[in-house]
């Protein structure tokens, strides 16, 4: 799982980087790397840098690494870091902006699934007012292709099986719910959006 | 603790609130209630034949709910006081259903008709220690303490270890009885944790923890034991050893992850945590039997309630609120003094400093009026025994159940009264409570009794309070033999009842014959010079002399520079802000506007002898421009010579002006040469500390190095600062500091090492490697200073140990009597220690010690006389064949050779024998005898172990 | 002391019977001073009492 290369060198980083993500997330540079964060994370394992690190790395500015990694992509927003770090360390709001970052900069997401995951599933609410689950798997299996690398059709297929049994998947459907307002929502994160741009 | 039961001078309240407080410093009238405990304090004899006769079982809340206690009941078998009390919310007298007690108890000591009962008390002063309490774990909820069987709190499991907790001292798992194998410790359980309002670090859980795990490993030498931590702070004296020494166990593990969940395997009630590895980047989960939260001190409850009736101000955290130049006052309250855990976390040894300082500064306060209030106690004139037959009383107590339970003690009785000699024979329910002392005291008077057997506990427990009891009625106390049936018998052989009542029968036969053997000894009484000798003129030096000084006793100051002020001369400001040199300079002033002390600068001891209440010393001019040598006499020394900054002998310290020391650093800040421009400056921990020449913690270099890190940015926000720490020990309200610091964006990396920084310095530009642990990386800075935290080390403590016959410690430092009860005595009594040659410590932990070694200092000062016992050897002069065997022997000095009409002769000075033995055992001739241990009485012991 | 206040009283309250109130008792008691400690448990002692062993070197507590 290791990504980390240990020859090479850290060297003090963007120091302009690093207090501006202070700035916007909360008691962030409190961190003193307990690593309650992680241990207590159900997705670290999949993580190259783990939240600690990740924190670790903004705070000696260490831009590129950052926002290149695939933590923070992964991190599932569940907020079990958060709500446990004794600091009281906005950790998924971090998160949060650091991906805010990496779009703004312009870097490739290291985890493409995820930024077609995210790209289904605002295009659905922005489209529907809502979300379904059923509409959303299929949208994001044709858009990712995934289930056709091997054994993943079948193995999917069984995971939707047993999702739809208890009724944890409900099929597709073409309902509307009050889509017109969350359109106006859509256009206003824009404009806002537009304008902090300039 | 039994001692302040005893006290003539002390009226000890159990159960009692304090209701107002009026008047001022001097003059404060107090209403107190004493809560009714339904048993009558002097009537009740302890002996908890109540409590075996209650129906109503709860909790026991002395041990952490872990046993069962009765409705009345006395919760541990040292409770001071021994008596009963009712829990009225328990017990079915107040719900009409049960008199059960009333008719058991032969005290006639219960009494359901007691009321609150209000008091009032005129006191010059107050001193308010009312403690903490521990955290509650059930805050922290994801640990699922109260909800998961083989989670406890570190006190329960501190009950659980021990030997009269509830399982006797075994280590066993709630949800099986089984002994686990592996055991984890989370350590920061509510300490440094701002979700639960407590971002203080409560400085005792570390070292508590080590202990309870190096105990555990005693006990239980196969079982796994791991600490998961983050910082580990250590930082006391002897911590680090004991940290050290903890490591080295096989089967020990300190992992330094803060575990964030207690997950439980169903099937086997086991615990699951998971924890990230960096090194290797995977997830753990591993499986414990057990796991202890290490939880930390909060304030206590009552300390809002408390602090308006005192009317004084509670600080952000809950704590009595001081300040680092005057820790035990209270800002407003003159006449109130804060001690202990109610000014904020702190160990045994620092409360009890903490606590003799603020005793100190009312001593102060009240030192005019000494000795108004107080009677010494009068005994009757000792009757004189020589020519009377032996007339041996013997009293067997039955210790509750601890003996009785075992022992026929009927049996004991029926022995004991068919032995030659034996006069009197009586039980005692418990022979340690007053009103059995009373009845030993009556008996001797009655059937006047010249010997007295106690078979009982361990004469280290009550012998005291029994010798008492003979002097109360007319008999010399050293008349008195303890046979010790309980530690030594009924304790030890509870399983077998037989074997254990032979023995303690032949154990009073044995002391039965030793007692028929003992004299009267007379102790020694020493007229007293009331005079003290301070060594030493820094912070602790001073202040000692200035608490002396002001409760009236004339004391010499030496200090062997030219001016005083010691290592606090080299501050410039504190952690929390306060400027040092306006503090020193009045404190100097102070000492020397006082008119009862003298101060001796550039001066040293050169010469010391004498015992406690009799010093004499020399001093000498330290250059020889001084006048020539002073002779000064004294009653007690108190050794407060401080410490020194090792200057660093690594990280190319010395070679360029951009490596410098915390001390110089400040220097260079307070007189406003610190380059304006610095880009990065990197600060390192431990230089020449914890390492194999130097093992132990220096204990305030974290603080000063955060004190100067916030100093730096304060100066320039922009300037970054690096600090490479390997714990970073910012115990009790320093933390506020170190959360301070990274929120000013001070940068700290943690090192190990076998991993430390590498400095390389190329003209005049400093290149700094490491290590990070965190990254599994290497790094590179280029500081533009480079700053080195270097430990205090002691300074010529090793002359003067050997000089004032004290101990020093493997590190150098002066050895205080007790470690953890007596932190300001030294083995030698009439000398005391205080500040950084006791070990490094911050300001107000320096003035606690010093204020506290004047009032130990003065506990021997108002007296007018002391007494040593007069237990000791004594030489018959025609057996000495002078060799000098126990002169090498003698530990105290107490030994030398005399002219004598038959030549040199050994000859022991009774003062300064503490009456070991150790030279009477190794005298070839046997000329050597100890008083109360002779020779013929422990003969005749032994030739009746062998008679039955 | 102030004028008029009246003399000073030669007794000092402590509050609180753990080891520290304990201690601050005892050396108070024995240099001269009457001595009130009070405490709201019924016996004295406070935490220290309930320990098995203390550190650095596992001494007993009591």
């Amino acid at each position: 799982m290791s990504n980390i290369v240990s020859n090479e060198q850290i060297r003090l980083g963007d120091r302009e980087f690093s207090r501006k993500i202070c700035r916007q997330v909360k008691n962030l540079s409190r961190c003193y790397q307990c690593s309650m964060c992680s241990d207590g994370c159900p997705v670290a394992y999949a993580m190259d840098y783990y939240p600690n690190q990740i924190i670790h790395l903004v705070q000696l500015g260490l831009k590129e690494k950052v926002l290149q990694s695939t933590a923070i992509w992964i991190c599932a927003s569940c907020e079990t870091c958060a709500s446990r770090c004794p600091n009281d360390i906005e950790i998924v709001h971090m998160m949060d902006v650091l991906r805010g970052e990496s779009l703004e900069v312009g870097f490739k997401n290291p985890v493409q699934n995820i930024s077609k995951f995210h790209e289904v599933f605002l295009g659905q609410i922005r489209k529907k007012g809502r979300i379904d689950e059923g509409s959303l798997l299929l949208s994001y299996e044709l858009k990712t292709l995934d289930f056709l690398s091997a054994g993943n059709l079948r193995e999917e297929g069984r995971l939707g099986l047993e999702m739809f049994r208890k009724g944890k998947l409900k099929l597709p459907s073409g309902k509307r719910h009050a889509h017109r307002a969350v359109k106006e929502i859509f256009k206003k994160v824009h404009s806002r959006e537009n304008t902090r741009g300039h | 603790m039994a001692e302040a039961g005893r006290h003539p001078n002390i009226r000890v309240l159990a159960n009692t609130d304090i209701e107002t407080v009026e008047g001022e410093a001097g003059n404060f009238t107090v209403t107190v209630t004493r809560r009714p405990r339904y048993v009558n304090e002097d009537l009740c004899v302890g002996c908890r034949t109540c409590s075996t006769y209650c129906p109503q079982t709860l909790p026991n809340v002395f041990d952490e709910n872990l046993s069962a206690a009765k409705a009345i009941d006395i919760l541990c078998t040292q409770s001071i006081p021994a008596v009963a009390a009712v829990n009225r919310e328990a017990c079915l007298y107040f719900q009409n259903k049960c008199t059960i007690c009333l008719g058991v108890c032969k005290a006639k000591a219960i009494d359901f008709s007691q009321k609150r009962k209000k008091g009032v008390m005129h006191v010059g002063a107050i001193i308010v220690s009312p403690g903490y309490e521990v955290f509650d774990a059930k805050i922290a909820g994801a640990y699922g303490y109260g909800r998961l069987k083989n989670v406890m709190n570190s006190l329960e499991f501190e009950r659980v270890l021990s030997a009269s907790g509830p399982s006797k001292g075994e280590v066993l798992r709630r949800s099986d009885g089984k002994i686990p194998s592996k055991i984890a410790w989370l350590q920061c359980v509510g300490s440094r944790d701002a979700r639960v309002g407590h971002s203080y670090c409560s400085g005792i859980c570390c070292t508590y923890a080590i202990k309870q795990m190096i105990l555990v490993k005693h006990h239980y030498p196969s079982i796994e034991v791991s600490i998961f931590h983050n910082d580990i702070r250590s930082f006391g004296k002897g911590f680090e050893d004991f940290y050290n020494r903890a490591r080295q166990m096989q089967g020990a593990r300190f992992i330094r992850k803060r575990i964030s969940s207690i997950k439980e395997n169903k099937r086997n009630n086991n615990l699951i945590v998971t924890y990230t590895s960096d090194g290797c980047h995977t997830i753990e989960e591993e499986e414990f039997d057990m796991a202890v939260l290490s939880v930390g001190m909060s304030p206590s409850k009552a300390n809002g309630a408390l602090a308006g009736i005192l009317g004084l101000e509670l600080n952000h955290h809950g704590f009595c609120h001081t300040d680092s130049f005057s820790p035990g006052e209270i800002a407003g309250r003159p006449g109130i003094f804060a001690a202990a855990t109610f000014t904020g976390p702190m160990d045994i040894p620092d409360s009890i400093s903490s606590a003799s300082g603020a005793g100190a500064a009312a001593a102060q306060l009240l030192s005019s009026r000494r000795g108004t209030l107080t009677l010494p106690k009068a005994y009757p004139i000792a009757r004189f025994i020589e020519g009377e037959e032996p007339r041996i009383g013997v009293f067997v107590c039955h210790c509750g159940t601890n003996i009785a339970g075992v022992a026929d003690v009927s049996s004991l009785l029926a022995h004991a009264s068919a032995l030659k000699d034996v006069v009197h024979c009586e039980d005692q329910v418990v022979s340690c409570a007053s009103d059995s002392l009373q009845k030993i005291t009556k008996a001797i008077k009655e059937k006047r009794l010249n010997r007295v057997v106690i078979s009982a506990c361990s004469p280290k427990d009550h012998e005291e309070a029994f010798r008492e009891a003979l002097r109360e009625s007319g008999l010399n106390p050293y008349l008195l033999d303890i046979a010790n049936i309980r530690e030594q018998c009924t304790w030890v052989h509870y399983g077998s009842k037989d074997e254990a009542n032979q023995k303690a029968k032949e154990i009073i036969s044995m002391s039965v014959a030793r007692a028929r053997n003992l004299c009267p000894i007379e102790d020694i009484k020493l007229p007293i010079n009331k005079n003290g000798l301070v060594i030493g003129g820094g912070l602790a030096g001073m202040k000692a002399a200035l608490s002396l000084a002001r409760q009236g006793f004339k004391v010499y100051l030496v200090e062997k520079n030219e001016e005083l002020g010691g290592q606090l001369a080299m501050l410039h400001y504190t952690l929390d802000g306060m400027p040092v040199k306006p503090f020193l300079k009045n404190l100097i002033a102070e000492i020397k506007s006082n008119n009862n002390i003298e101060v001796f600068r550039g001066y040293e001891l050169k010469s010391f002898a004498g015992y406690v209440g009799n010093f004499k010393s020399t001093l000498a001019g330290v250059n020889n421009a001084k006048a020539a040598s002073v002779e000064l006499e004294h009653g007690i020394v108190i050794v407060a010579t401080g410490g020194q900054l090792l200057k660093p002998a690594e990280y190319r310290y010395g070679e360029s002006q951009k490596v410098v020391t915390q001390q110089e650093l400040e220097q260079m800040i307070a007189s406003n040469s610190l380059p304006g421009d610095l880009k990065q400056v990197a600060i390192i921990q431990c230089v020449g500390a914890r390492n194999e020449k130097r093992k132990y913690c220096s204990r305030i270099c974290c603080g000063e190095a955060l004190k100067n890190a916030l100093k730096i940015k304060e100066l320039n926000e922009n300037t970054d600062v690096v600090v490479f720490y390997r714990d970073l020990r910012a115990y009790g309200f320093r933390e506020d500091y170190y959360l301070q610091a990274r929120d000013k964006g001070v940068l700290f990396i943690q090192y190990e090492p076998e991993n430390k920084p590498e400095i390389d310095l190329q003209r005049e530009s400093l290149s700094l490697s490491f290590y990070d642990s965190i990254l599994n990386m290497k790094g590179e800075l280029n500081p533009d200073l480079l700053i080195l935290s270097t430990p205090i080390i002691p300074e010529g403590n090793q002359e003067l140990s050997q000089l004032l016959r004290v101990s020093l410690t493997g590190d150098g430092f002066f050895m205080e009597a007790h470690m953890k009860l007596r932190p300001l005595d030294t083995a030698t009594d009439g000398i005391f220690l205080c500040g950084m040659a006791h070990y490094p410590k911050y300001i107000p932990e320096t003035i606690n010690q010093a204020d506290g070694a004047a009032l130990r200092a003065a506990t021997i000062l108002s007296q007018n006389s002391i007494t040593a016992s007069g237990a000791v050897c004594w030489i018959a002069e025609d057996k000495c064949i002078s060799c000098g065997a126990c002169i090498s022997v003698c530990r105290y000095g107490a030994i030398e050779f005399c002219e004598t009409p038959h030549g040199k002769k050994a000859g022991i000075n009774p003062v300064l024998c503490k009456g070991d033995g150790l030279c009477n055992s190794t005298c070839p001739t046997g000329a050597i005898s100890l008083r109360h241990f002779v020779d013929e009485g422990i003969t005749a012991q032994i030739d009746s172990a062998f008679e039955a | 002391m102030k004028d008029g206040a009246g003399s000073p009283v030669g007794a000092v309250l402590v509050v609180g019977g753990g080891i520290s109130g304990v201690q601050a008792s005892l050396d108070l008691a024995s240099s001269g001073f009457k001595v009130y400690l009070v405490e709201k448990a019924p016996m004295i002692g406070g935490k220290m009492a309930q320990l098995d062993k203390t550190f650095p070197t596992l001494d007993c507590s009591l």
